[in-house]
């Protein structure tokens, strides 16, 4: 069994993954009342289906297979609490390698848009229950949806 | 000053200012601890801005002033706690009237996609601080808060 930690999306360089975006650092507003921002430009450059996951995963997990769709980008958003993404940036036509696998720890207002190809678990609450939205368009080929086991063996995630 | 009850936005009392759609309502799929829904389509008819608002009130509120796009859709989806949102079909080249200003409120995992022109305010908590995320285009249109004709109302549970 492989272990893993988690790390913040703010601590690694997120680009062999896809984009990140820091939405507190796009353009805003914030007074007493509230604070908004939005992105400068879109972050994808094709409408999406709109997704919700709701997770009651929080205690310590393991990642033992994972999805990776190659016609569509996927973006991935907290709702109002913190989740883990974990990815791995393994070869699109074989299987998600455990060495590979990153856990990121995403907060609301930490927006993502994985590269097609990116192998991904569903996300899991950082504590408890949490629900989190994506967006994704996938051409509908099986393989799109595909759960393929992490290879040589699982990974133990380490919170 | 006029006083507005919110309520729940259902596809019925909604269809004047857009569409709701409810995720649950979709196929589920399930995993391990997990489990997700989708729209069967796409949400949004041409790549939009994203947006977050951490909004920090809730009801009762005033709603002074409004604003409307005339070229865009706009999505508003909350975060794990419930919003509410002041719309008003008025004349989108007029100004958003107090008559016709309605308040409706939102469960996660609903989407709320009101109809370009449509007059609306930043939305709400229901009840307490929380996210809310916003899917808009932008185009050349500046977006601008304007006086509700008739004077402020006041949005209530």
């Amino acid at each position: 069994m492989y272990g893993s930690g988690v790390v913040s999306i703010h601590d690694i360089d997120f680009s062999p993954y896809g984009r990140y975006f820091d939405l507190r650092k796009e353009r805003g507003v914030k007074t007493e009342k509230y604070e908004a921002y939005m992105t400068v430009d879109p972050p994808v450059e094709r409408p999406l289906k709109f997704g919700m996951t709701v997770c009651e995963n929080g205690d310590a997990f393991e990642v033992d297979s994972m999805e990776r769709h190659l016609s569509s980008e996927e973006v991935l958003f907290a709702g109002d609490k913190p989740i883990i993404l974990s990815i791995a940036a393994s070869d699109p036509a074989g299987a998600p390698r455990a060495g590979d696998v990153v856990n990121l720890l995403l907060e609301p207002c930490d927006l993502v848009v994985l590269k097609p190809g990116i192998w991904h678990d569903a996300c899991h609450a950082a504590a408890q229950r949490a629900m989190y939205y994506f967006l994704s368009y996938t051409n509908g080929d099986p393989s799109e949806t595909t759960w393929v086991p992490v290879e040589p063996s699982p990974v133990q995630v380490k919170r | 000053m006029k006083r507005i009850k919110a309520v729940h936005a259902t596809p019925e009392n909604f269809s004047r200012f857009g569409k709701i759609e409810r995720l649950t309502d979709n196929t589920r799929y399930s995993g391990e601890g997990w489990s997700c829904w989708m729209t069967q389509d796409v949400c949004m008819d041409q790549p939009a801005h994203f947006g977050v608002t951490y909004v920090k009130t809730f009801p009762p509120y005033e709603v002074s002033s409004m604003e409307r796009h005339t070229k865009t859709k706009e999505l508003m989806v909350c975060g794990e706690k419930p919003i509410v949102v002041a719309l008003a079909d008025s004349d989108p080249w007029g100004r958003a009237k107090a008559g016709d200003i309605r308040a409706f409120s939102l469960e996660p995992g609903e989407i709320l996609v009101i109809n370009p022109g449509i007059w609306h305010d930043a939305c709400r908590g229901l009840a307490e601080q929380t996210h809310y995320y916003f899917l808009s285009l932008e185009t050349d249109e500046p977006a601008v808060f304007q006086p509700v004709e008739g004077g402020a109302v006041e949005i209530t549970l």
